[in-house]
């Protein structure tokens, strides 16, 4: 089918999806009452395609050149992998999640060093007091010299109505009284002289 | 004749030659720029992609089976698809463009693996001789190749015009202020006069 610049304008218009309306209603019927003009719209339809396919080509090239061109200048960024093959949002989110996790190591080992509560929780015996040894108290090694004397004289001379007092079982004995109390009062005395306090 | 591989840098990019030596390793500051900069086809773009982003693609397809030289055509492939998206009105991207890029990249390594399974070997029981056979051609990639023939037929100024509106999606006032049109009605004729040219070119091997 002959067409002229004029159709192959309005075939364009259409393939670009410019006409509308009437325009657009008519052209319509005209392809299915006419069909060398829905031939000549394929067959433009077919043009379009492959000059895009052309221009693909083109820019493939282009980018080869380019491409090229860089790697002989070693114009190209080195590769680590895995330095973030996700979304940044979610690295930042496992960064994050990963200074809070040794933030809290940290922390938890720093606590641990400083506190033995967490012995308890374990039941755990105290390692200061697992090998305790209680010391020796510090004593005077020299003996106190003690005057026993007055306690022997004491005693001594104190034998004999003590004996008589139980002996007589009598204890409103006058004697009795007066042998016990001088003894007591001279085992105290002798306790505070043993002691060394006057 | 082979096409100019500078034709789409434009002579506002140019810089002058006592900037050439000082270019910044990135000229793009964030993705919004870079798209953009993609959208409009700039050479600058190109090699950002190719200098931030390829190591990335050959490392990965190299990981998985490929070579230096298929690592670097599905990275070709992938600009040029990263391209058309860009050129859709519609086009919004929620991840970087190296996210995005990478799973381009991705996508098309994993199809040219699935279409290029090893074939296994056939077990053979008599003797066999080496036969050329000739593969039935598809009608639409016949008409495809011939369309292409009279494309390259055409020359470098219709070429250059039809490629740069119907692919590259240049703007009518652009094309006609890069090829040296009077204005963009001007240069609108001579793509219909291109275009019917081609379509009786066609004609005549289709």
């Amino acid at each position: 089918m002959e067409l002229n610049e004029q159709d192959i304008a309005l075939i364009d218009r259409y393939l670009q999806n410019e006409l509308s309306g009437n325009e657009l209603k008519v052209f319509n019927q005209r392809m299915q009452s006419d069909p060398a003009f829905a031939d000549a719209v394929a067959l433009q339809q077919e043009l379009i395609s492959s000059i895009q396919h052309a221009g693909r080509q083109h820019l493939k090239e282009e980018l080869s050149g380019i491409g090229q061109a860089m790697v002989a200048r070693g114009d190209l960024k080195e590769y680590t992998p895995g330095e973030g093959g996700e979304s940044s949002q979610g690295n930042n989110i496992w960064l994050w999640v990963k200074v809070i996790i040794i933030l809290g190591l940290i922390g938890f080992g720093s606590w641990a060093w400083l506190s033995d509560a967490w012995m308890d929780w374990f039941d755990v015996e105290r390692p200061e007091y697992q090998h305790y040894e209680i010391p020796p108290i510090e004593t005077d090694s020299t003996p106190v010299e003690t005057d026993t004397t007055a306690i022997d004289a004491v005693k001594e001379a104190d034998i004999a109505p003590i004996d008589t007092f139980y002996e007589s079982d009598s204890m409103d004995s006058p004697a009795a009284s007066n042998a016990q109390g001088p003894a007591i009062f001279d085992l105290n005395e002798a306790t505070h002289f043993e002691s060394g306090v006057q | 004749m082979v096409f100019r591989a500078q034709w789409k840098i434009k002579s506002s990019e140019r810089l002058p030659f006592s900037k050439m030596g000082t270019l910044p390793w990135t000229m793009y500051k964030n993705d919004a720029e870079l798209i953009a900069g993609l959208k409009s086809g700039t050479h600058a773009a190109y090699e950002q992609l190719y200098r931030e982003y390829f190591n990335m693609v050959k490392y990965l397809v190299m990981q998985n089976s490929g070579t230096a030289a298929q690592a670097s055509d599905t990275f070709q492939d992938g600009i040029v698809v990263l391209f058309e998206k860009v050129q859709d009105p519609d086009f919004s991207i929620k991840a970087s463009v190296k996210t995005y890029l990478y799973s381009i990249c991705r996508n098309l390594w994993l199809k040219h693996l699935r279409d290029h399974k090893p074939t296994r070997e056939l077990k053979d029981f008599e003797a066999s001789v080496e036969v050329e056979m000739e593969q039935p051609e598809d009608p639409t990639e016949k008409q495809q190749r011939i369309i292409n023939e009279c494309l390259n037929k055409l020359g470098d100024p219709c070429k250059k015009l039809l490629t740069q509106f119907y692919y590259f999606r240049e703007s009518m006032t652009s094309i006609a202020s890069d090829m040296g049109y009077t204005n963009a009605d001007n240069a609108k004729n001579q793509k219909y006069r291109c275009l019917k040219r081609l379509r009786e070119m066609a004609l005549a091997l289709i």
